[in-house]
C-alpha cells in the first residue's frame, strides 16, 4: 500500500511538471489556432521540410489581422500571460503603449507588430527540438 | 539388233523394276547424257537425263533454300535479340533518367494560406506568398536575436565598469590625506 501511495505520488509530480511544460505558450497557441476561423484573418502557414530527409524543420504561422480591435487586444492578452514562461522577451512601445513585441520559449518565438488601430501581425515560428 | 542396246534396255528394264545396281545407274545415265542416243530409246532420254540432272538440281535447289532458310533464320535470331537488347537498353535509360531527375518533392508541402476563410493549398499558386512569409519571419525574428544580444553584452560591460569604479574606490579610499586621496584618483582616471 505504501509502496503504491509513493508510485502515485511520483506519477504525479511527473505529470504535473509535464503538464507545466506544455502551457509555457498555450495562450498564444490557442490564438493562432483560433485565428484559422475568423474570416477577418489571413494567414500563411509555411512548412519548410528537409529535401534530404523529407522531415519538417520549421513551421512558420503569420497571422495578419485588419480591423479587429478585440482581437488585437486578445492577442496582447494572451503575450502578457506567456511572457512570463519565455526565456528571451523584447518590449517596444507601439501605438503609445508598451507591448511585448518578441518572446522567445523552447522550441517556438512569437514576434508581435501593431499597424495602427486593430490591424497588427503576429508570427509563430516553430522549430522541432533535435 | 545391236548388242549394246540390247544391254541398255536390258539396263532400262533392271531400273524401272528397281534391280538396278548404282553403278548401272550411272551407265544409263551416261549413256543418256550423250548427244547420239539411238532413235528407239530416244523416249528414254528425257527421264534418264532428269534423273541425271533434274534431281540433283532439286537437292541443289531445296540446299540452296535450305541454306537461305537457315541464313533467315540466324537473321531473324539476331534481329530479335537486338530488338530484345534495344528495349531493355531503353528501359534501362528511361530508369536512369528518371532517377536522376530531381526527385519531385517540394519543400513546402503541407503549405497553405488562409484568405476569407478559405483554405488554399496549390502551391504553384501560393509559393511567392510562401517565400515572403519566410523571408519576414527569419528577418524580424534575427533582429529581435540581435537586439537581446546587444542589450547583454551591453549590460555585461555595465557590470565591468561598475566593479573597475569600485576597485578604483578601495584603492584611493587607503589613503587618509585628502590631497593624496585626490591625486591618486587622477591617476587612477587617466586614460594609458
Amino acid at each position: 500500500m505504501k509502496t503504491k501511495n509513493v508510485f502515485v505520488a511520483v506519477l504525479l509530480l511527473v505529470m504535473g511538471s509535464f503538464s507545466m511544460k506544455i502551457v509555457a505558450q498555450e495562450n498564444l497557441a490557442a490564438m493562432v489556432k483560433k485565428c484559422e476561423s475568423i474570416e477577418s484573418v489571413d494567414m500563411n502557414i509555411v512548412r519548410q521540410k528537409n529535401p534530404h530527409t523529407k522531415k519538417t524543420e520549421s513551421i512558420i504561422t503569420s497571422v495578419t489581422i485588419r480591423s479587429n480591435p478585440a482581437l488585437v487586444s486578445e492577442f496582447l492578452t494572451a503575450f502578457r500571460k506567456d511572457e512570463d514562461n519565455a526565456y528571451q522577451v523584447v518590449e517596444n512601445k507601439q501605438g503609445g503603449k508598451i507591448v511585448p513585441s518578441f518572446c522567445q520559449f523552447k522550441g517556438v518565438s512569437y514576434a508581435f507588430t501593431m499597424q495602427g488601430e486593430g490591424n497588427a501581425t503576429v508570427t509563430e515560428i516553430r522549430e522541432p527540438i533535435k | 539388233m545391236n548388242p549394246k542396246n540390247d544391254f541398255i534396255e536390258e539396263l532400262i528394264n533392271r531400273y524401272f523394276e528397281g534391280l538396278s545396281s548404282a553403278e548401272e545407274e550411272d551407265t544409263l545415265y551416261a549413256f543418256f547424257m550423250r548427244e547420239n542416243v539411238p532413235d528407239d530409246l530416244l523416249k528414254y532420254k528425257p527421264v534418264f537425263h532428269y534423273f541425271a540432272t533434274g534431281i540433283v538440281d532439286e537437292f541443289k535447289v531445296a540446299d540452296t533454300m535450305q541454306k537461305r532458310k537457315n541464313v533467315r533464320r540466324k537473321k531473324q535470331h539476331v534481329a530479335w535479340w537486338m530488338a530484345a537488347a534495344a528495349s531493355i537498353l531503353l528501359v534501362l535509360s528511361i530508369t536512369v533518367w528518371k532517377t536522376l531527375q530531381t526527385p519531385d518533392f517540394d519543400p513546402y508541402e503541407g503549405s497553405c494560406i488562409i484568405r476569407n476563410g478559405v483554405r488554399i493549398t496549390d502551391l504553384n499558386v501560393i509559393r511567392g506568398e510562401l517565400d515572403k512569409t519566410v523571408e519576414l519571419a527569419m528577418a524580424q525574428r534575427k533582429e529581435y536575436q540581435q537586439l537581446i544580444q546587444q542589450a547583454n553584452e551591453d549590460n555585461a560591460y555595465v557590470k565591468v565598469m561598475k566593479k573597475v569604479e569600485e576597485q578604483k574606490n578601495e584603492i584611493a579610499n587607503k589613503f587618509v590625506d585628502e590631497n593624496a586621496k585626490k591625486k591618486v584618483r587622477k591617476i587612477l582616471n587617466m586614460r594609458i
